[in-house]
Protein backbone atom coordinates (compact mmCIF):
# COMPACT_ATOMS: atom_id res chain seq x y z
CA UNK A 1 0.00 0.00 0.00
CA UNK A 2 2.98 2.62 0.52
CA UNK A 3 4.64 1.66 -2.56
CA UNK A 4 1.52 2.40 -4.11
CA UNK A 5 0.78 5.86 -2.65
CA UNK A 6 4.53 6.91 -2.74
CA UNK A 7 4.70 5.83 -6.65
CA UNK A 8 1.67 7.97 -6.82
CA UNK A 9 3.56 11.21 -5.51
CA UNK A 10 6.63 10.05 -6.99
CA UNK A 11 5.04 9.64 -10.65
CA UNK A 12 2.21 12.12 -10.33
CA UNK A 13 1.85 15.08 -12.91
CA UNK A 14 2.49 17.48 -10.00
CA UNK A 15 5.62 15.22 -8.75
CA UNK A 16 8.00 17.92 -10.51
CA UNK A 17 6.52 21.19 -9.13
CA UNK A 18 8.16 23.43 -6.44
CA UNK A 19 7.66 21.91 -2.73
CA UNK A 20 6.86 24.83 -1.08
CA UNK A 21 4.00 25.74 -3.19
CA UNK A 22 2.68 22.56 -2.72
CA UNK A 23 2.72 22.57 0.75
CA UNK A 24 1.49 25.79 1.05
CA UNK A 25 -1.12 24.99 -1.12
CA UNK A 26 -2.14 21.62 1.61
CA UNK A 27 -1.49 23.64 4.81
CA UNK A 28 -3.63 26.48 3.08
CA UNK A 29 -6.42 24.36 2.63
CA UNK A 30 -6.39 22.56 5.99
CA UNK A 31 -6.69 25.81 7.34
CA UNK A 32 -9.88 26.94 5.70
CA UNK A 33 -11.03 23.28 6.79
CA UNK A 34 -9.67 24.07 10.21
CA UNK A 35 -10.73 27.82 10.95
CA UNK A 36 -13.04 29.30 8.69
CA UNK A 37 -16.81 29.37 9.80
CA UNK A 38 -18.00 25.85 10.52
CA UNK A 39 -19.16 23.91 8.01
CA UNK A 40 -18.48 26.45 5.22
CA UNK A 41 -14.80 26.39 5.38
CA UNK A 42 -14.69 22.30 5.54
CA UNK A 43 -17.23 22.46 3.00
CA UNK A 44 -15.35 24.18 0.27
CA UNK A 45 -12.25 22.96 1.45
CA UNK A 46 -13.10 19.56 1.21
CA UNK A 47 -14.52 19.40 -2.63
CA UNK A 48 -11.41 21.84 -3.66
CA UNK A 49 -8.94 19.75 -2.59
CA UNK A 50 -10.55 16.32 -3.51
CA UNK A 51 -10.93 18.45 -7.16
CA UNK A 52 -7.33 19.34 -7.01
CA UNK A 53 -6.11 15.65 -6.66
CA UNK A 54 -8.07 14.24 -9.03
CA UNK A 55 -8.05 16.98 -11.77
CA UNK A 56 -4.79 18.75 -12.10
CA UNK A 57 -2.14 16.59 -10.25
CA UNK A 58 -3.89 13.36 -12.09
CA UNK A 59 -4.22 10.96 -9.00
CA UNK A 60 -6.46 8.03 -9.81
CA UNK A 61 -9.88 7.82 -7.82
CA UNK A 62 -8.90 4.16 -6.81
CA UNK A 63 -5.49 5.58 -4.68
CA UNK A 64 -7.56 8.85 -3.40
CA UNK A 65 -10.16 5.81 -2.92
CA UNK A 66 -7.63 4.02 -0.66
CA UNK A 67 -6.28 6.62 0.78
CA UNK A 68 -9.11 7.83 2.74
CA UNK A 69 -10.73 4.64 3.56
CA UNK A 70 -7.93 4.21 7.30
CA UNK A 71 -9.67 7.29 8.33
CA UNK A 72 -13.06 6.77 7.58
CA UNK A 73 -13.01 4.45 9.75
CA UNK A 74 -11.76 5.79 12.58
CA UNK A 75 -14.68 8.51 12.21
CA UNK A 76 -17.42 5.91 11.69
CA UNK A 77 -16.09 4.62 15.09
CA UNK A 78 -15.96 7.61 17.04
CA UNK A 79 -18.11 10.70 15.32
CA UNK A 80 -21.32 9.18 16.13
CA UNK A 81 -20.75 8.98 19.88
CA UNK A 82 -21.05 13.04 20.01
CA UNK A 83 -24.79 12.23 19.22
CA UNK A 84 -25.63 10.12 21.87
CA UNK A 85 -25.72 11.90 25.57
CA UNK A 86 -24.83 9.81 28.89
CA UNK A 87 -25.89 10.45 32.39
CA UNK A 88 -25.76 8.36 35.22
CA UNK A 89 -27.42 10.11 38.47
CA UNK A 90 -29.97 8.21 38.37
CA UNK A 91 -28.65 5.09 36.69
CA UNK A 92 -27.29 5.35 33.07
CA UNK A 93 -29.37 6.85 30.91
CA UNK A 94 -28.36 7.22 27.17
CA UNK A 95 -30.36 9.90 25.08
CA UNK A 96 -30.32 11.07 21.54
CA UNK A 97 -28.36 14.73 21.52
CA UNK A 98 -29.22 16.63 18.56
CA UNK A 99 -27.07 19.60 19.23
CA UNK A 100 -24.46 16.35 19.34
CA UNK A 101 -25.66 15.10 15.77
CA UNK A 102 -25.20 18.42 14.12
CA UNK A 103 -21.79 18.79 16.39
CA UNK A 104 -20.84 14.72 15.15
CA UNK A 105 -22.03 16.08 11.51
CA UNK A 106 -19.95 18.96 11.43
CA UNK A 107 -16.88 17.39 12.33
CA UNK A 108 -17.27 14.34 9.85
CA UNK A 109 -17.08 17.09 7.36
CA UNK A 110 -14.32 18.88 9.23
CA UNK A 111 -11.93 15.71 9.55
CA UNK A 112 -12.98 14.33 5.71
CA UNK A 113 -11.94 17.97 4.59
CA UNK A 114 -8.75 17.38 6.24
CA UNK A 115 -7.57 14.42 5.44
CA UNK A 116 -8.50 15.12 1.47
CA UNK A 117 -6.19 17.94 2.59
CA UNK A 118 -3.43 15.68 3.83
CA UNK A 119 -3.84 12.54 0.95
CA UNK A 120 -3.44 15.89 -1.76
CA UNK A 121 0.08 16.51 0.13
CA UNK A 122 0.73 12.39 0.54
CA UNK A 123 -0.36 12.23 -3.69
CA UNK A 124 1.75 14.72 -5.20
CA UNK A 125 4.75 15.41 -2.70
CA UNK A 126 6.85 12.55 -2.80
CA UNK A 127 8.99 12.74 0.70
CA UNK A 128 12.00 13.24 0.20
CA UNK A 129 11.17 17.18 -1.07
CA UNK A 130 9.33 17.65 2.05
CA UNK A 131 12.66 16.65 4.23
CA UNK A 132 14.53 18.85 1.51
CA UNK A 133 12.50 21.80 2.30
CA UNK A 134 12.92 21.35 5.91
CA UNK A 135 16.16 20.95 6.13
CA UNK A 136 16.55 24.53 4.21
CA UNK A 137 13.76 25.48 7.21
CA UNK A 138 16.90 24.87 9.21
CA UNK A 139 16.38 21.19 10.34
CA UNK A 140 19.86 19.99 11.76
CA UNK A 141 21.69 17.86 9.07
CA UNK A 142 22.08 15.40 11.49
CA UNK A 143 17.97 14.64 11.68
CA UNK A 144 17.53 15.30 8.13
CA UNK A 145 19.83 12.56 7.13
CA UNK A 146 18.62 10.37 9.96
CA UNK A 147 14.85 10.63 8.37
CA UNK A 148 16.21 10.42 4.76
CA UNK A 149 18.17 6.81 5.46
CA UNK A 150 15.09 5.71 7.57
CA UNK A 151 12.83 6.69 4.34
CA UNK A 152 15.00 4.60 2.26
CA UNK A 153 15.26 1.53 4.90
CA UNK A 154 10.82 1.37 4.96
CA UNK A 155 10.85 -0.18 1.46
CA UNK A 156 13.62 -2.18 1.73
CA UNK A 157 12.35 -3.80 5.31
CA UNK A 158 8.81 -3.31 3.51
CA UNK A 159 9.93 -5.26 0.90
CA UNK A 160 11.49 -7.96 3.28
CA UNK A 161 8.85 -7.87 5.30
CA UNK A 162 6.29 -9.01 2.88
CA UNK A 163 8.58 -11.50 1.22
CA UNK A 164 8.92 -13.07 4.67
CA UNK A 165 4.97 -12.88 4.67
CA UNK A 166 4.05 -14.70 1.73
CA UNK A 167 7.04 -17.24 2.48
CA UNK A 168 5.13 -18.33 5.83
CA UNK A 169 1.70 -18.03 4.14
CA UNK A 170 2.80 -20.72 1.88
CA UNK A 171 3.89 -22.73 4.65
CA UNK A 172 0.30 -22.28 6.06
CA UNK A 173 1.94 -20.01 8.52
CA UNK A 174 -0.94 -17.79 9.54
CA UNK A 175 -3.55 -20.96 10.55
CA UNK A 176 -5.64 -20.18 13.81
CA UNK A 177 -4.52 -17.80 15.93
CA UNK A 178 -1.40 -19.42 17.69
CA UNK A 179 0.21 -19.91 14.51
CA UNK A 180 -0.63 -16.34 12.89
CA UNK A 181 1.09 -14.97 16.46
CA UNK A 182 4.26 -17.23 16.22
CA UNK A 183 4.58 -16.88 12.52
CA UNK A 184 4.45 -13.30 13.40
CA UNK A 185 6.50 -12.99 15.96
CA UNK A 186 9.08 -15.24 13.96
CA UNK A 187 8.83 -12.35 11.24
CA UNK A 188 8.97 -9.78 13.52
CA UNK A 189 12.47 -10.94 15.46
CA UNK A 190 13.91 -11.71 11.59
CA UNK A 191 13.36 -8.51 10.63
CA UNK A 192 15.13 -6.93 13.37
CA UNK A 193 18.06 -8.90 12.96
CA UNK A 194 17.76 -8.28 9.61
CA UNK A 195 17.68 -4.32 10.36
CA UNK A 196 20.67 -5.00 12.29
CA UNK A 197 22.82 -6.43 9.61
CA UNK A 198 21.81 -3.94 6.81
CA UNK A 199 22.69 -1.31 9.21
CA UNK A 200 25.96 -2.89 9.63
CA UNK A 201 26.95 -3.32 5.61
CA UNK A 202 25.80 -0.17 4.53
CA UNK A 203 27.83 1.68 7.29
CA UNK A 204 30.83 -0.59 6.11
CA UNK A 205 29.70 0.15 2.34
CA UNK A 206 29.33 3.78 3.27
CA UNK A 207 33.20 4.29 4.91
CA UNK A 208 34.28 2.07 2.10
CA UNK A 209 33.56 4.87 -0.22
CA UNK A 210 34.63 7.87 2.36
CA UNK A 211 30.90 8.91 2.80
CA UNK A 212 31.15 9.03 7.00
CA UNK A 213 29.74 12.41 7.58
CA UNK A 214 25.90 12.17 5.89
CA UNK A 215 24.67 9.42 3.47
CA UNK A 216 21.55 11.97 1.84
CA UNK A 217 20.66 11.48 -1.45
CA UNK A 218 20.42 14.42 -3.25
CA UNK A 219 17.21 14.94 -4.79
CA UNK A 220 15.96 17.19 -7.21
CA UNK A 221 13.41 19.83 -6.56
CA UNK A 222 12.17 22.20 -8.30
CA UNK A 223 11.72 25.73 -7.34
CA UNK A 224 7.93 27.23 -6.88
CA UNK A 225 6.91 29.23 -9.76
CA UNK A 226 5.34 32.19 -9.18
CA UNK A 227 1.80 30.88 -10.91
CA UNK A 228 1.94 27.98 -8.46
CA UNK A 229 2.59 30.01 -5.39
CA UNK A 230 -0.29 32.44 -6.24
CA UNK A 231 -2.38 29.40 -6.59
CA UNK A 232 -1.11 28.21 -3.16
CA UNK A 233 -1.80 31.66 -1.63
CA UNK A 234 -5.12 32.74 -3.51
CA UNK A 235 -6.94 29.82 -3.85
CA UNK A 236 -7.06 29.19 0.30
CA UNK A 237 -7.97 32.78 0.60
CA UNK A 238 -11.27 33.12 -2.27
CA UNK A 239 -11.90 29.53 -0.10
CA UNK A 240 -11.96 31.25 2.93
CA UNK A 241 -13.76 34.47 1.83
CA UNK A 242 -16.14 32.54 0.18
CA UNK A 243 -17.31 30.31 3.09
CA UNK A 244 -17.21 33.75 5.28
CA UNK A 245 -19.59 35.16 2.70
CA UNK A 246 -21.51 31.89 3.03
CA UNK A 247 -21.77 32.20 6.37
CA UNK A 248 -23.37 35.83 6.32
CA UNK A 249 -25.14 35.66 3.13
CA UNK A 250 -26.61 31.85 2.04
CA UNK A 251 -26.73 30.34 -1.11
CA UNK A 252 -27.21 33.39 -3.41
CA UNK A 253 -23.84 34.46 -2.47
CA UNK A 254 -22.59 30.68 -2.94
CA UNK A 255 -23.44 31.19 -7.15
CA UNK A 256 -21.73 34.50 -7.71
CA UNK A 257 -18.42 33.76 -5.43
CA UNK A 258 -18.21 30.52 -7.80
CA UNK A 259 -18.33 31.84 -10.67
CA UNK A 260 -15.97 34.37 -9.59
CA UNK A 261 -13.06 31.42 -8.08
CA UNK A 262 -13.69 29.53 -11.82
CA UNK A 263 -12.52 32.21 -13.37
CA UNK A 264 -9.79 33.25 -11.25
CA UNK A 265 -8.75 29.53 -10.98
CA UNK A 266 -8.46 28.95 -14.46
CA UNK A 267 -5.44 31.12 -14.96
CA UNK A 268 -3.31 28.79 -12.30
CA UNK A 269 -4.16 25.48 -13.22
CA UNK B 1 -5.71 4.38 17.17
CA UNK B 2 -4.63 7.83 15.06
CA UNK B 3 -6.80 10.47 15.66
CA UNK B 4 -7.25 11.62 12.24
CA UNK B 5 -6.38 14.83 10.37
CA UNK B 6 -9.09 17.67 10.78
CA UNK B 7 -10.36 15.96 13.80
CA UNK B 8 -9.57 18.34 17.03
CA UNK B 9 -10.49 21.81 17.25
CA UNK B 10 -7.54 23.87 16.22
CA UNK B 11 -6.90 24.97 20.18
CA UNK B 12 -6.60 21.20 21.20
CA UNK B 13 -4.10 20.56 18.42
CA UNK B 14 -2.18 23.28 19.44
CA UNK B 15 -1.75 22.75 23.04
CA UNK B 16 -0.93 18.73 22.78
CA UNK B 17 1.71 19.67 19.87
CA UNK B 18 3.00 21.81 22.46
CA UNK B 19 2.85 19.11 25.16
CA UNK B 20 4.69 16.46 23.25
CA UNK B 21 7.31 19.27 21.91
CA UNK B 22 9.77 18.68 25.14
CA UNK B 23 10.01 15.66 24.98
CA UNK B 24 10.65 14.96 21.46
CA UNK B 25 13.48 18.04 21.75
CA UNK B 26 14.96 15.95 24.27
CA UNK B 27 14.52 12.59 22.10
CA UNK B 28 15.87 14.43 18.79
CA UNK B 29 19.04 16.20 21.55
CA UNK B 30 19.65 12.37 22.73
CA UNK B 31 19.91 11.14 19.40
CA UNK B 32 21.95 14.01 17.95
CA UNK B 33 24.46 13.49 20.89
CA UNK B 34 24.50 9.54 20.47
CA UNK B 35 25.58 9.55 16.60
CA UNK B 36 28.15 12.25 17.29
CA UNK B 37 29.87 9.75 19.91
CA UNK B 38 29.08 6.85 18.02
CA UNK B 39 28.90 7.70 14.66
CA UNK B 40 28.29 4.44 13.80
CA UNK B 41 24.81 4.44 15.35
CA UNK B 42 23.67 6.63 12.84
CA UNK B 43 22.61 3.76 10.48
CA UNK B 44 21.63 2.02 12.99
CA UNK B 45 18.75 4.22 14.17
CA UNK B 46 17.72 4.82 11.29
CA UNK B 47 17.11 1.50 10.63
CA UNK B 48 15.50 0.96 13.98
CA UNK B 49 13.03 3.75 12.63
CA UNK B 50 12.25 1.94 10.17
CA UNK B 51 11.86 -1.18 11.45
CA UNK B 52 9.62 0.71 14.25
CA UNK B 53 7.34 1.90 10.60
CA UNK B 54 7.22 -1.12 9.59
CA UNK B 55 6.64 -3.03 12.73
CA UNK B 56 3.28 -0.94 13.08
CA UNK B 57 2.31 -2.08 9.44
CA UNK B 58 2.19 -5.97 10.17
CA UNK B 59 -1.33 -7.38 10.43
CA UNK B 60 -1.80 -8.62 13.85
CA UNK B 61 -3.99 -11.70 14.67
CA UNK B 62 -6.59 -10.69 16.90
CA UNK B 63 -9.09 -12.71 19.11
CA UNK B 64 -12.43 -10.74 17.68
CA UNK B 65 -11.66 -12.32 13.92
CA UNK B 66 -10.66 -9.07 12.77
CA UNK B 67 -6.82 -8.25 12.21
CA UNK B 68 -5.35 -4.80 13.87
CA UNK B 69 -1.58 -3.48 13.77
CA UNK B 70 0.77 -3.78 17.02
CA UNK B 71 2.01 -0.26 18.25
CA UNK B 72 5.35 -1.39 18.76
CA UNK B 73 5.56 0.93 21.74
CA UNK B 74 6.51 -1.68 24.61
CA UNK B 75 8.98 -3.72 22.14
CA UNK B 76 10.43 -0.53 20.94
CA UNK B 77 10.45 0.77 24.77
CA UNK B 78 12.98 -1.93 26.13
CA UNK B 79 14.91 -2.41 23.02
CA UNK B 80 15.80 1.50 22.13
CA UNK B 81 14.66 3.34 25.55
CA UNK B 82 11.82 5.92 26.07
CA UNK B 83 13.73 8.77 24.36
CA UNK B 84 15.06 7.56 21.56
CA UNK B 85 11.24 5.80 21.09
CA UNK B 86 9.62 9.24 21.29
CA UNK B 87 11.60 10.34 18.41
CA UNK B 88 11.48 7.42 16.45
CA UNK B 89 7.81 7.25 17.18
CA UNK B 90 7.76 10.95 15.97
CA UNK B 91 9.23 10.11 12.58
CA UNK B 92 7.15 6.97 12.05
CA UNK B 93 3.86 9.35 12.64
CA UNK B 94 5.41 11.88 10.66
CA UNK B 95 5.85 9.25 7.79
CA UNK B 96 2.78 7.94 8.30
CA UNK B 97 0.62 11.23 7.90
CA UNK B 98 2.42 12.15 4.22
CA UNK B 99 3.07 8.87 2.85
CA UNK B 100 -0.29 7.15 3.87
CA UNK B 101 -2.40 10.16 5.28
CA UNK B 102 -2.81 8.12 8.23
CA UNK B 103 -2.91 10.47 11.62
CA UNK B 104 -2.28 14.29 10.53
CA UNK B 105 -0.37 16.69 10.74
CA UNK B 106 -2.45 19.20 12.88
CA UNK B 107 -2.81 16.46 15.48
CA UNK B 108 0.63 15.17 15.36
CA UNK B 109 1.47 16.67 18.35
CA UNK B 110 -1.52 14.59 19.92
CA UNK B 111 -0.69 11.18 18.35
CA UNK B 112 3.01 11.75 19.17
CA UNK B 113 2.06 12.34 23.07
CA UNK B 114 -0.55 9.31 23.10
CA UNK B 115 1.62 6.77 20.76
CA UNK B 116 5.32 8.21 21.43
CA UNK B 117 5.18 9.85 24.96
CA UNK B 118 2.65 7.81 27.19
CA UNK B 119 2.72 4.51 25.77
CA UNK B 120 6.70 4.35 25.61
CA UNK B 121 7.43 5.74 28.89
CA UNK B 122 4.57 3.69 31.00
CA UNK B 123 6.15 0.90 28.92
CA UNK B 124 9.45 1.47 29.95
CA UNK B 125 8.00 1.97 34.14
CA UNK B 126 6.03 -0.91 34.35
CA UNK B 127 9.32 -2.87 32.60
CA UNK B 128 11.84 -1.04 35.07
CA UNK B 129 9.75 -1.45 38.06
CA UNK B 130 9.05 -5.47 37.25
CA UNK B 131 12.36 -6.01 36.27
CA UNK B 132 13.18 -3.83 39.54
CA UNK B 133 11.04 -6.68 41.64
CA UNK B 134 13.14 -9.32 40.08
CA UNK B 135 9.80 -10.46 37.79
CA UNK B 136 10.55 -13.04 34.90
CA UNK B 137 11.54 -11.71 31.90
CA UNK B 138 8.30 -12.95 30.32
CA UNK B 139 6.23 -11.12 32.60
CA UNK B 140 7.76 -7.74 32.62
CA UNK B 141 7.79 -8.19 28.76
CA UNK B 142 4.36 -8.87 28.12
CA UNK B 143 2.79 -6.04 31.09
CA UNK B 144 5.21 -3.46 29.44
CA UNK B 145 3.67 -4.39 26.27
CA UNK B 146 0.26 -4.53 26.94
CA UNK B 147 0.39 -1.68 29.26
CA UNK B 148 2.11 0.53 26.87
CA UNK B 149 -0.79 -0.17 24.58
CA UNK B 150 -3.37 0.58 26.74
CA UNK B 151 -2.20 4.15 27.94
CA UNK B 152 -1.98 4.76 24.18
CA UNK B 153 -5.69 4.18 24.13
CA UNK B 154 -6.73 5.34 27.37
CA UNK B 155 -4.73 9.02 26.33
CA UNK B 156 -6.29 9.03 23.38
CA UNK B 157 -9.39 8.51 24.02
CA UNK B 158 -9.37 11.67 27.22
CA UNK B 159 -7.55 13.61 24.03
CA UNK B 160 -10.66 12.91 22.59
CA UNK B 161 -13.68 13.63 25.92
CA UNK B 162 -11.46 17.07 26.11
CA UNK B 163 -11.98 18.05 22.65
CA UNK B 164 -16.25 16.53 22.71
CA UNK B 165 -17.25 16.74 26.30
CA UNK B 166 -20.42 14.92 26.85
CA UNK B 167 -23.51 17.36 26.42
CA UNK B 168 -24.90 16.23 30.11
CA UNK B 169 -22.56 14.88 31.82
CA UNK B 170 -19.21 16.80 30.53
CA UNK B 171 -15.06 15.38 30.02
CA UNK B 172 -16.47 12.30 32.32
CA UNK B 173 -18.96 11.16 30.67
CA UNK B 174 -17.52 11.52 27.46
CA UNK B 175 -14.21 9.62 28.55
CA UNK B 176 -16.63 6.87 29.70
CA UNK B 177 -18.37 6.66 26.04
CA UNK B 178 -14.83 6.85 23.98
CA UNK B 179 -12.79 4.44 26.70
CA UNK B 180 -15.86 1.85 26.35
CA UNK B 181 -16.33 2.05 22.58
CA UNK B 182 -12.53 1.43 21.92
CA UNK B 183 -11.95 -1.36 24.50
CA UNK B 184 -13.95 -3.39 22.64
CA UNK B 185 -11.05 -4.03 19.58
CA UNK B 186 -7.90 -1.91 22.03
CA UNK B 187 -8.72 -4.09 25.08
CA UNK B 188 -7.95 -7.94 23.35
CA UNK B 189 -5.08 -6.25 20.98
CA UNK B 190 -3.11 -4.84 24.07
CA UNK B 191 -3.34 -8.57 25.63
CA UNK B 192 -2.48 -10.14 21.68
CA UNK B 193 0.62 -7.50 21.48
CA UNK B 194 1.87 -8.35 24.97
CA UNK B 195 1.68 -12.13 23.82
CA UNK B 196 3.44 -11.17 20.67
CA UNK B 197 5.84 -9.29 22.31
CA UNK B 198 7.23 -12.00 24.57
CA UNK B 199 7.35 -14.46 21.82
CA UNK B 200 9.53 -11.82 19.94
CA UNK B 201 11.92 -10.88 23.08
CA UNK B 202 12.09 -14.73 23.39
CA UNK B 203 13.49 -15.46 20.04
CA UNK B 204 15.90 -12.74 20.41
CA UNK B 205 17.43 -13.37 23.81
CA UNK B 206 17.48 -17.13 22.61
CA UNK B 207 18.86 -16.92 19.28
CA UNK B 208 20.44 -12.88 18.82
CA UNK B 209 22.32 -11.96 21.61
CA UNK B 210 25.08 -10.15 19.89
CA UNK B 211 22.29 -7.92 17.40
CA UNK B 212 20.94 -6.95 20.67
CA UNK B 213 23.80 -6.33 22.32
CA UNK B 214 24.15 -3.57 19.16
CA UNK B 215 21.24 -2.02 20.04
CA UNK B 216 22.14 -1.10 23.62
CA UNK B 217 24.20 1.67 22.10
CA UNK B 218 21.54 3.72 20.71
CA UNK B 219 18.93 3.09 24.14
Amino acid sequence: MITRFDLAAHTGRWARRGAGGKVGLAVGLLAVALAAPAPWGAGVALPAALALALGPAGVPGRVVGAVMAAPVGFLALSAPLLAVSVAWDQGLVLAWSEEGAWNAAFLAVRALAGTACLALLALTTPLPQVIGMLRRLGLPLVLADLVILTYRMVFLLGDSALTGMRAQQARLGYEGFRGSLRSLAWLASGLLVRTVERARRLEGGLAARGLDETASVPWASSPTRVSEWGLALGLPLVLAALAEGLALGGAGALAGWARAMVAWGGGFL
Amino acid sequence: MHIMEGYLPPLHAAAWAAAAAPFVIVGAVKVVRTVREHPESRLLLAASGAFTFVLSALKMPSVTGSCSHPTGAGLGTVLFGPSVMTFMCSIVLLFQALLLAHGGLTTLGANIFSMGIAGPWVGWLVWRSLRGIGASLELSVFAAAALADLATYCVTALQLSLAFPDPVSGVAGAAGKFLGVFAVTQVPLAIVEGLLTVAIMNRLSRYNVGELRQLAVIR
